[in-house]
């Protein structure tokens, strides 16, 4: 499967593995849109910051960039696992 | 055993079998080379090689390979830049402030060797700002080595607990508060101004001045073969505080006052674990001998409080909660919260389950290890003193008269 993607389109490769989404914690401030946006992951703690819950696989990835380009405060960011 | 006595933190620091081994002789960079001798000018590769074997691991606490710190700085791209972070942000660890004051030579030596092999010329020295004699001690030493072609530029730090911290350290050195801020690399790799940082303590430097200038042999004669050579211990008991240094493989027995192995003794700090009366009889200064039965021995501070080890236990957590630098949500919101649930636990009226949701709320989630430090000393409180924990749910105390409940 990874030869046959990496045929389809460059960067496919990565798309096809698991990512991880990290909080820049000094960054956040609670606002939540990354609960809207990504609900399968995020959950909210008792004061409002993201639990990031499991690895972002290729079918969340799409959701998961809405909601790294959707934090007001540019505190999550989407790295390869 | 000869003891120097350290001004007025009342310190003791008492001579040891390697890296305090000449401090009767005084600070001086003379005295520290008649003892010590010139370092030699290692290559990177054979260096790296030695570092291998006699597998020296970083004194701050989180112990990792010195030597995969110092290729990774060699690697990266950029002149790496050298910092000797001296600041112990933990207030109960006086190891650095230590050896500032009575071997000062061998940490510059350890940071000078590290400059050359990595070929910087600029050594990073990051001090207490409260601690004075710690300065001076440094200025002076810095002052005699005036001839050598490196350049020592001095930090200040905050006194505060997180300012200690790798990302803080860095922060300081870039004129910005000396608190902890996210990093996506380690500083080995993108560091002071985004360059490669060879970032240690104080101790650190030290055993690697010690390898240099003795060679691997002398340094393999210390400890035990799987963990070669010495730590430096900040013991506080009921004789005050001291500074040890304690070979790997001594036994816990020796290190202590005399009937200590029996007391509750907290290891590593305050983001340490604890161990329960009498478990350090049969245990070592081994920081695998320790990981084996779930206890760290961190940045080498050995606490054994005066009393209850939970009521202790919920003091210090207190104290970090206060020390959140609250720049981290988790942090500023969770270790308050904590700190509330583990008091409400000493003080029976629940909170058991309340502490154990909230060490896993705060865990992982924080620019530092603060919030991951100050669960892991929490959990450990609660389950190495299971009873205690039950006595005092029904008012009671084991430590307090009439109160074994």
């Amino acid at each position: 499967m990874p030869a046959a993607a990496a045929a389809t389109a460059p960067g496919a490769v990565a798309d096809m593995a698991n990512h991880q989404l990290r909080v820049d914690w000094p960054a956040c401030q609670a606002r939540g849109l990354c609960f809207e946006l990504l609900p399968e992951v995020i959950e909210l703690d008792d004061w409002g910051y993201p639990v990031v819950g499991s690895e972002i696989t290729p079918e969340l990835l799409a959701a998961a960039r809405a909601a790294v380009r959707g934090c007001p405060r540019m505190a999550l960011r989407l790295r390869p696992k | 055993m000869t003891a120097a006595v350290l001004g007025p933190l009342g310190v003791d620091v008492e001579r040891g079998p390697a890296v305090l081994a000449a401090i009767d002789s005084g600070p001086s960079l003379a005295a520290h080379r008649r003892w010590h001798g010139e370092p030699g000018r290692p290559q990177l590769t054979p260096l790296l090689a030695d570092l291998e074997r006699v597998g020296l691991r970083g004194r701050g606490g989180a112990g990792f390979p010195f030597g995969r710190k110092l290729e990774a700085a060699a690697e990266a791209s950029g002149r790496p830049s050298v910092v000797v972070n001296l600041s112990e942000g933990e207030p109960a660890s006086a190891k650095d402030a230590a050896l500032a004051r009575t071997a000062p030579h061998l940490v510059l030596d350890g940071a000078v060797t590290a400059a050359r092999v990595l070929g910087s010329r600029e050594v990073h020295l990051v001090v207490p700002g409260a601690d004075l004699q710690v300065r001076a001690s440094i200025e002076t030493a810095v002052r005699e080595r005036r001839d050598e072609r490196i350049r020592f530029d001095m930090h200040r730090a905050d006194e505060a607990f997180v300012a200690g911290q790798a990302a803080a350290v860095i922060e300081l050195m870039a004129g910005r508060p000396n608190r902890p801020v996210t990093t996506w690399q380690p500083a080995a790799v993108r560091g002071h101004r985004g360059r490669p940082t060879l970032l240690s303590n104080g101790e650190t430097f030290a055993q690697l001045a010690l390898l240099v200038l003795h060679g691997v042999d002398a340094y393999l004669a210390h400890g035990t073969p799987g963990e070669p050579g010495t730590a430096l211990l900040t013991v506080h008991d009921d004789l005050g505080c001291r500074v040890v240094e304690a070979e790997f493989g001594t036994k816990w027995e020796a290190v202590l006052a005399s009937d200590d192995v029996d007391r509750p003794v907290l290891l590593g700090g305050y983001h340490g674990t604890w161990a329960d009366a009498g478990e350090l009889r049969d245990l070592t200064v081994s920081r695998t001998g320790l990981a084996d039965v779930g206890l760290t021995l961190g940045a080498g501070v050995v606490l054994v409080p005066d009393g209850c080890p939970l009521t202790f236990a919920a003091s210090v957590t207190s104290y970090l909660a206060d020390e959140s630098a609250g720049r981290c949500g988790p942090c500023f919101n969770g270790l308050p919260a904590l700190a509330e649930a583990l008091h409400r636990v000493t003080t029976g009226i629940g909170g058991r389950g309340e502490t154990e949701r909230l060490c896993r709320m705060v865990e992982r989630r924080g620019a530092c290890a603060h919030p991951d430090g100050t669960a892991r000393m929490v959990r450990s409180a609660l389950t190495r003193f299971p009873a205690e924990v039950d006595r005092h749910a029904r008012g009671g105390c084991s430590y307090r008269a009439g109160g074994g409940g």
